[in-house]
């Protein structure tokens, strides 16, 4: 009995250090992702890391050491995202940090990192305030600004739109696009006759949709995120709305045109990934990416969210290769990085850190799919 | 559209009372207000959905979740407050937002945390009426509330077991000394309350033809503004209750501002409080 206690403890001992031996050699880099409230967008975002880790390291890692993630949760909230960044820099000494993914997180963040001089990539909050958020913040995405000049445009010349109704999320993100969208539409002509909104977590849009009806345009614009989004134009069409529909890169994913069922037919958006990308790079990552989905029923498919980090992960990887494990060195490969060979394009950052790559992809609803349009 | 509107309005409110009837019953007979009623109306929802996706009945499909919202509520009634009985009434109401909170990260745990679709799509044929369009959707929904309804009053009224509830909701005391099993009444509340959370659910995903972990909140914390509303403990009033929120939001929106659309039940709960805190057919208890 006491032999088998000695080697018990003996096993423990060795195992933990054995673990903490491989640990002070290991590369770590903190995640703020949506992973409980909003995890249907951040469990993607995480698996676009994890294939981006697993395939770094089983080509022996980053000069010899293994990459390590370290994922917190940002619970939705920028209070939660300012402490899950204090935990991973204070404790575990990350130097980078992918995410948040919300832009008011982003916000809370910036000026914390700017002050400790770490650096933050956000893959996805849109908002024009994060360009100038501080020389340490990059984001991974286009603003929503050229989204918004991109969608409107298109509006305009094929779709020969002459009015819009808009219903938007009431949160600062669904806020954001109902603002700038709206002085796009104004700037070429074309006047948005009714702006309503809606509450995350909404699910009945007939009082909203009912005022909208009376109106006159011949385009919905419905920004927000599709859990909300798919069902207000399934709604509408229940409700004779049969007007062209457009919304925003929230509603590039398959679980959309679920959600809308027929309604999403003719349904017009924008991506920052195109799955036809045709380079090695893509179509590994698009098999690996996949796989992993298929394997379970349960697994949210968004493969946008999943490119975004997947190419910010191989960048910041590429950058502790090239210039060694600091913040001022990530940043420096950062800043000088052109033509990096992404899975959404060929990547390298302005001067506010905002990623530039050939532009925002359109897509259209067809028959249940979503085909690229432009 | 102010004929649309007050359709819309019966729509929602028709639902909003049927999760007001488990808040009123629960309260009326125990005294504790069921925070988690809005959860029991999501797990009926996504029994109904994941029984659908099994066997492609949809004639299963209703009554498993039916079945799933009424073992939801038996085991919140045996775990989260039976043994909590007859203590300050504070504390079955933390109670009741813990296990609120514990069955929505549940759901995400046990469904994943994307909202999933109804998978049988029943389209949009309708017919206008007067200058609004009416689906025959909303119309199967109103109709299946006003039989729920109608179904809970019979057995309320004509029921032994109905008579022995009503009993204990007077007077449990009184009650128990005349022989009728408190316990069962409990228990017989939970699952009628349950039940009818369970088919509002089931409707409600069929109507928006989504579901997800977190549906249940807004809805729930709506009908207990209701059965506030209509006078908690009365099944009439958390009818009215729930029709009236219904449409005071719906009205709301379409002529304050759709900003405030869910701020509207609230505000209507308020002005209750303050006007005639007993609720429109209250009994002053």
């Amino acid at each position: 009995m006491k032999n088998i206690l000695w080697s018990a403890i003996l096993v423990t001992v060795m195992v933990f250090a054995g673990a903490t031996s491989l640990y002070a050699e290991d590369i770590k880099v903190g995640a703020i992702l949506r992973l409980s409230q909003g995890a249907s967008d951040g469990l993607p975002a995480k698996r676009g890391i994890e294939i981006a880790v697993n395939q770094i390291n089983a080509k022996g890692g980053i000069n010899g050491k293994k990459l390590v993630v370290i994922y917190e949760d940002s619970k939705d909230s920028p209070q939660t995202a300012v402490a899950a960044y204090q935990k991973l820099v204070s404790v575990d000494k990350c130097q980078v940090i992918i995410g948040p993914m919300m832009s008011g997180e982003v916000l809370a963040v910036a000026p914390v990192a700017e002050r400790d001089k770490i650096v933050v990539i956000t893959p996805n909050g849109t908002s024009p305030k994060i360009s100038q958020a501080g020389q340490y913040i990059y984001r991974g995405c286009t603003t929503s600004e050229r989204q918004a000049a991109a969608l409107t445009k298109y509006a305009k010349d094929k779709m020969k739109t002459t009015a819009v109704a808009i219903l938007y999320s009431n949160e600062p993100y669904g806020k954001g696009c109902n603002e700038q969208f709206t002085k796009y539409f104004n700037e070429l002509g074309i006047p948005v006759v009714i702006s309503e909104s809606f509450m995350v977590g909404d699910r009945d849009f007939s009082a909203q949709l009912t005022k909208i009806r009376e109106q006159k345009f011949d385009l919905i614009f419905i920004p927000g995120y599709l859990q909300e989004t798919a069902p207000a134009i399934k709604q509408a069409r229940q409700m004779g709305i049969k007007q062209a529909s457009m919304g925003v890169f929230g509603d590039m994913a398959p679980k959309y045109i679920e959600l809308a069922g027929k309604a999403a037919e003719g349904h017009l958006n924008c991506s920052e990934y195109n799955e036809d990308y045709n380079t090695p790079v893509n179509k590994k990552f698009k098999a690996e990416y996949y796989k992993i989905v298929k394997a379970d029923p349960k697994e949210p498919n968004n493969i946008m969210f999943a490119a975004i980090t997947y190419d910010m992960t191989r960048l910041v990887a590429d950058a502790i290769a090239k210039k060694g494990y600091s913040a001022d060195g990530i940043r420096s490969y950062l800043d000088t990085v052109k033509d990096f060979d992404g899975v959404t394009g060929r990547l390298s950052f302005d001067n506010d850190g905002d990623v530039n790559k050939q532009g925002v992809y359109l897509f259209e609803v067809k028959k249940g799919k979503y085909v690229k349009v432009q | 559209m102010l004929f649309q509107q007050i359709i819309n309005g019966l729509v929602a409110g028709s639902v909003y009372a049927l999760v007001a009837l488990g808040y009123t019953m629960i309260f009326g007979i125990l005294g504790i207000v069921n925070f988690a009623q809005g959860e029991i109306y999501m797990f009926g929802a996504f029994g109904a959905i994941l029984t659908l996706n099994a066997t492609g009945s949809l004639a299963l499909a209703i009554p498993a979740g039916i079945l799933s919202a009424c073992i939801v509520g038996l085991l919140l009634e045996r775990f989260a407050f039976r043994p909590l009985r007859g203590m300050h009434p504070l504390i079955p109401l933390i109670s009741a937002i813990g296990a609120s909170i514990f069955l929505s990260s549940l759901a995400r745990l046990m469904f994943g945390p994307e909202d999933r679709s109804f998978p049988i799509d029943f389209g949009f044929e309708g017919f206008n009426l007067f200058s609004a369009y009416i689906t025959w959707l909303q119309l199967v929904i109103m109709a299946v509330s006003i039989i729920m309804m109608i179904l809970l009053w019979l057995f309320m009224n004509m029921s032994r077991h109905g008579k022995a509830v009503r009993a204990v909701a007077m007077d449990s005391d009184a009650a128990r000394l005349s022989g009728i099993n408190v316990n069962r009444a409990y228990v017989i509340v939970f699952l009628l309350g349950s039940a009818l959370s369970g088919v509002a659910g089931i409707l409600m995903a069929i109507y928006y033809n989504s579901t997800s972990p977190g549906m249940g909140t807004l809805p729930g914390l709506k009908a207990f503004s209701a059965a506030i509303l209509g006078g908690v403990g009365s099944i009439p009033g958390a009818i009215i209750g729930g029709l009236v929120l219904g449409i005071a939001e719906n009205l709301g929106a379409a002529y304050i501002s759709s900003n405030f659309k869910d701020a509207f039940a609230f505000i209507v709960l308020v002005l209750v409080l303050v006007i005639r805190p007993r609720g429109i057919l209250g009994s002053g208890r």
